[in-house]
């Protein structure tokens, strides 16, 4: 069989595997399922609701110099598409019709009625400053609603400030249908409303918001991708084309990595039914290691049996390295772990079938000068090592990065933009909440209620602009029950009538005394007929339904309630307020997200420390030779240490993604290390595992050298990183040996 | 129509399309002859009548004009709130508990609220064209108004330089919010302001030369 028909025969079951992999293995992105366990309740409660806060599903929008017709114009259009939920400023009135059935019909429950004359007056004086500023429909609210229960429950969970409800038409809220994490449809989104405002006449239009710039960063990936993949593709193959002049061989290069990552993804699905976004893009990348394989084989022409004694040590010291992975604690780590090591199988199992027929022959550029000959026995210790990890000892301290921000690809003006716009249309912070929690829903709703009153002593006080919770619209039952009791005693001492608390204030603020004959109606029909307000009834209303699942959800048998803070003056005065109510607690999630970083960054450290270990002993068992072993597990460990002072150096941090990627270069090292220190039979096969190595090196740092110069912090730094591991890792495996003491070396 | 009775007709629109343009030009100078000077508070008293009430509620003040553009109202009584109308939209700042802190502190500690300003729904369309006439924006006033005289207005007390315009909104959706709204004056000065909301609410500010009455009603005896 002709090495083309292997190749394709391996391609035709890789595509199969592939293919129907994809049928049952689902990709996700919630990135908290990649951060270990919470050890707090900010943790906690910052990995519980990802991407789920009251903004996620928000988008706003500015339109420059649009006049009031065009932004109108365009909030119309906006609102036909199909993901988009509604566009405020909305066109309608405040009116009964307005307010949601499930509000309208329990406003007796959702706010307390005045207790005495002079509260009622203040009550209904109110009223009258507010009907003189409003429409003619505004009276029938007030007439059947005079406390306003209704709109102080709608205002309080209007998404921004109340300056939302009517102001500057140029500023739109877009409330969405698409997950913050559902990055198709959000592009989808994004771009229909791109094109509707630019045929509204208004193509200056600005977007912002989650939904946004994930959309925006999975272009700029997707541009990036094609174009480091063209480069890539055109160097490797100029690369690879100068050394084995075949593009068949071209392809059998790379097909056992594709076969491997069809393995490897097969693997995930059988185990996990799903795996991570993350785990799949590293995945790929720890593969890389896999395309050396075919290259050694092919660079030793015919005498392939001298490559797979060392290449089977370096394949299985790679999987046992890898599945450190496997116990990283978390259940992406473990399908990051599961796919690289059936992947490198996968890879190796295809370079060997594809390599099998050792009178294939290929033809390889003759480069020989006669200096390449070195390798062999490997010194115990030696200079490259002592100076590598000096240069790492003395060089400062990487920066270790546990701030996910400073990895975000959204540029710096924009985000000024965005937080600019937050702070104008009163955006909820997304820094601090106040979380309340217990088994009980009653006593959740109850204890809001208290750190709800407490905090309105703030709002007055100005040390707080606003907040939102669920019992403003979900009031604890005894709450409900309070209310309902006090409706009943009102319509039992004559509510509005003649003579009444009620009937003396408006009478002296010169009412009409059938003014709030609606008012009365509707409080005599909810005192023997009101139905209970409850978590089930509150979520059949879509819109109200969101709220809901955003301040109030339950996990593992307790019930949570989140209390969203705006425009907080102090934290600290905002903390002792809620300090002593059981169970009630000020989150700093911004502290919770660096600390879940840094055990995330200490965990990766752990793995690779421990991958490090594990291969050396691995190493000593499989080779019996302890001096090579040391001295391969020394050359990667340097390789190491470099790579990270180098990515430190260059990118001024080292992100937990970097370290990440330091498992390539622990990967890549191994098999510089292993191939360089292994016995050569002759000149002919040192001279050939040199130029193999030499090409696999080149043909990595070509790649990650690209990827080094993305926009994408996260793709930049995994390919510095790898680049300058590898160029390390290299360099010291090629340099770090005694000359070869064998025979047929003169 | 016979010759005669055509020649007659035409010799009498001439003077009348002649009278016209001159009474059009005449309201156009009094508009802008307006003078309202920056920074120096108007006491006001505001009636307001609705179908909830029996009889108008009346609101004191006073009233100022921050820059060109912006106008301030700030209510003393009944209770304490300032309205601010700036950049399109309507600033509602209404102390819950004032105490004894002064007006300004107490207003500034007060949230504000937010209320849009709609030239085209109308919505708040008067006050929004009382800082065009006070600011002198009669471009402002023509573009969104028909401005016409204000016959029979007039009591027999009024003297030779009292003046009335009737600003009625060209848009037909407006005029559903606000059929028509009045302005009376004297010489160069705005005197009061009727607002026509519909058949039973209506608004009527009128501008006082006693500061003192913006906290208190006048002394009756």
């Amino acid at each position: 069989m002709t090495l083309g028909l292997r190749t394709a025969l391996l391609l035709i079951v890789a595509a199969c595997v592939g293919i129907g992999t994809t049928y049952s293995l689902t990709i996700s992105y919630d990135l908290a399922s990649f951060l270990p366990e919470a050890r707090t309740s900010s943790q906690e409660i910052l990995k519980e609701r990802f991407g789920l806060g009251p903004g996620a599903q928000l988008i706003y929008a500015v339109l420059p110099d649009a006049s009031s017709s065009m932004a109108e114009g365009v909030a119309d259009e906006l609102r036909r598409i199909p993901l988009v939920r509604r566009v405020l400023p909305e066109a309608e009135e405040l009116s009964p019709a307005a307010i949601p059935p499930i509000i309208w019909r329990s406003q007796f429950l959702l706010a307390d009625l005045p207790a005495s004359q002079d509260a009622w007056r203040r009550v209904l004086e109110t009223r009258l400053a507010d009907a003189a500023l409003a429409e003619d429909q505004v009276m029938s609210l007030i007439a059947a609603d005079p406390i306003f229960a209704t709109v102080n429950t709608l205002a309080g969970m209007s998404a921004g400030a109340p300056r939302y409800e009517y102001a500057d038409e140029r500023y739109l809220l877009v409330v969405t249908d698409a997950s913050a994490f559902d990055v198709g449809a959000q592009s989808e989104l994004v771009a229909g409303m791109r094109t509707t405002a630019a045929n509204a006449g208004v193509p200056e239009a600005e977007f912002y918001g989650v939904g946004v710039y994930s959309a925006d960063l999975q272009s700029a990936v997707k541009q990036e991708a094609t174009l480091f993949s063209v480069l890539a593709a055109f160097g490797l193959t100029c690369l690879l084309m100068w050394r084995f002049r075949s593009w068949v061989a071209l392809v059998a290069i790379a097909t056992p990595m594709l076969a491997g990552a069809a393995m490897g993804a097969c693997a995930v699905a059988l185990v996990h039914g799903e795996i991570h976004g993350i785990a799949l893009a590293f995945g790929f990348t720890l593969l890389g290691v896999a395309v050396d394989y075919p290259l050694h084989t092919f660079s030793h022409p015919g005498n392939s049996d001298l490559v797979w004694p060392t290449l089977r040590i370096a394949v299985g010291s790679t999987m046992i390295a890898y599945a450190v992975f496997l116990f990283g604690g978390t259940e992406s780590l473990a399908q990051l772990g599961l796919f690289a090591i059936f992947g490198v199988a996968g890879a190796a199992l295809g370079t060997a079938w594809i390599g099998i027929d050792r009178t294939s022959r290929i033809e390889v550029r003759d480069t020989r000068t006669g200096r390449t000959a070195a390798g062999g026995e490997p010194q115990l210790i030696h200079w490259p090592w002592i100076l590598a990890l000096a240069i790492a000892a003395i060089l400062p301290r990487p920066s270790f990065s546990n701030d996910l921000s400073v990895l975000t690809p959204i540029p710096s003006d924009i985000l000024a933009a965005d937080a600019k716009l937050r702070e104008r249309m009163g955006a909820s912070d997304v820094t601090y909440l106040a979380a309340v929690r217990d088994k009980s829903l009653e006593t959740v709703l109850q204890r809001t209620e208290i750190a709800a009153a407490r905090l309105d002593g703030l709002l007055e006080a100005g040390t707080l602009d606003g907040y939102q919770h669920i019992a403003q619209l979900l009031p604890s039952h005894s709450t409900q029950q309070r209310r309902l009791t006090a409706v009943r005693d009102f319509i039992a001492d004559g509510g509005t009538g003649p003579g009444t608390a009620f009937a003396r204030a408006a009478d002296s603020l010169n009412y009409t005394h059938d003014a709030f004959q609606p008012f009365h109606d509707r409080a005599t029909k909810a005192s023997v007929s009101q139905e209970p307000l409850t978590r089930d009834t509150l979520r059949e209303d879509k819109d109200l339904s969101v709220f809901v699942d955003t301040h109030l959800y339950q996990t593992n048998g307790v019930w949570k309630s989140l209390v969203f803070l705006r425009g907080m003056a102090d934290t600290d005065v905002v903390a002792d307020v809620l300090e002593d109510l059981e169970n009630v607690e000020l989150l700093d999630l911004k502290a919770a997200s660096i600390s879940l970083m840094a055990d995330f960054r200490e965990r990766l450290l752990r793995i690779l420390g421990g991958s490090l270990i594990v291969v050396a002993v691995a190493l000593c068992l499989i080779t019996r030779n302890g001096r090579r072993s040391l001295w391969v597990f020394g050359t990667v460990t340097a390789a190491i240490a470099l790579a990270v002072t180098g990515t430190a150096h260059l990118r001024d941090t080292v992100s937990p993604f970097d370290l990440m990627s330091l498992a390539l270069v622990a990967g890549l090292g191994l098999d510089y290390g292993l191939f360089f220190s292994k016995a050569f039979r002759d000149r002919q096969d040192a001279s050939d595992t040199a130029r193999a190595v030499l090409i696999c090196a080149l043909s990595s740092v070509l790649v990650f050298g690209i990827l080094s110069t993305s926009s994408i912090p996260v793709l930049n730094g995994i390919g510095s990183t790898v680049a300058v591991g590898v160029v390390a890792a290299y360099l010291l495996a090629r340099f770090g040996q005694r000359r070869h003491q064998t025979a047929d070396v003169a | 129509m016979d010759k005669p009775a055509r020649q007659f007709a035409v010799a009498l629109t001439i003077p009348v399309l002649l009278l016209s343009a001159a009474a059009e030009e005449d309201l156009a100078r009094r508009l802008a002859a307006i003078e309202f000077p920056l920074n120096q508070p108007v006491a006001f008293v505001e009636h307001q009548f609705n179908r909830l009430l029996r009889e108008p509620m009346e609101q004191r003040g006073v009233v100022w004009l921050e820059d060109e553009g912006t106008m301030v109202m700030r209510v003393h009584l009944p209770r304490l709130e300032e309205r601010r109308i700036e950049q399109g939209q309507l600033v509602i700042r209404r102390p819950s508990h004032p105490g004894d802190m002064e007006p300004d502190q107490a207003i500034a500690k007060a949230r504000a609220r937010y209320l849009k300003l709609d030239t085209r729904r109308g919505r708040h369309l008067a006050l929004w064209a009382a800082v065009q006439v006070l600011s002198g924006n009669t471009v402002a006033i023509h573009a969104h108004f028909a401005v016409s005289s204000a016959t029979g207005e007039h009591d027999a007390t009024q003297s030779q330089d009292s003046w009335s315009f009737q600003l009625t909104p060209h848009d037909r959706t407006a005029q559903r919010t606000l059929p028509f709204m009045r302005l009376y004056g004297n010489d160069d000065r705005l005197e009061r302001v009727y607002i026509a909301h519909g058949a039973s609410r209506w608004r009527d500010i009128q501008f006082l030369n006693d500061m003192a009455e913006a906290s208190a009603p006048p002394d009756e005896s």
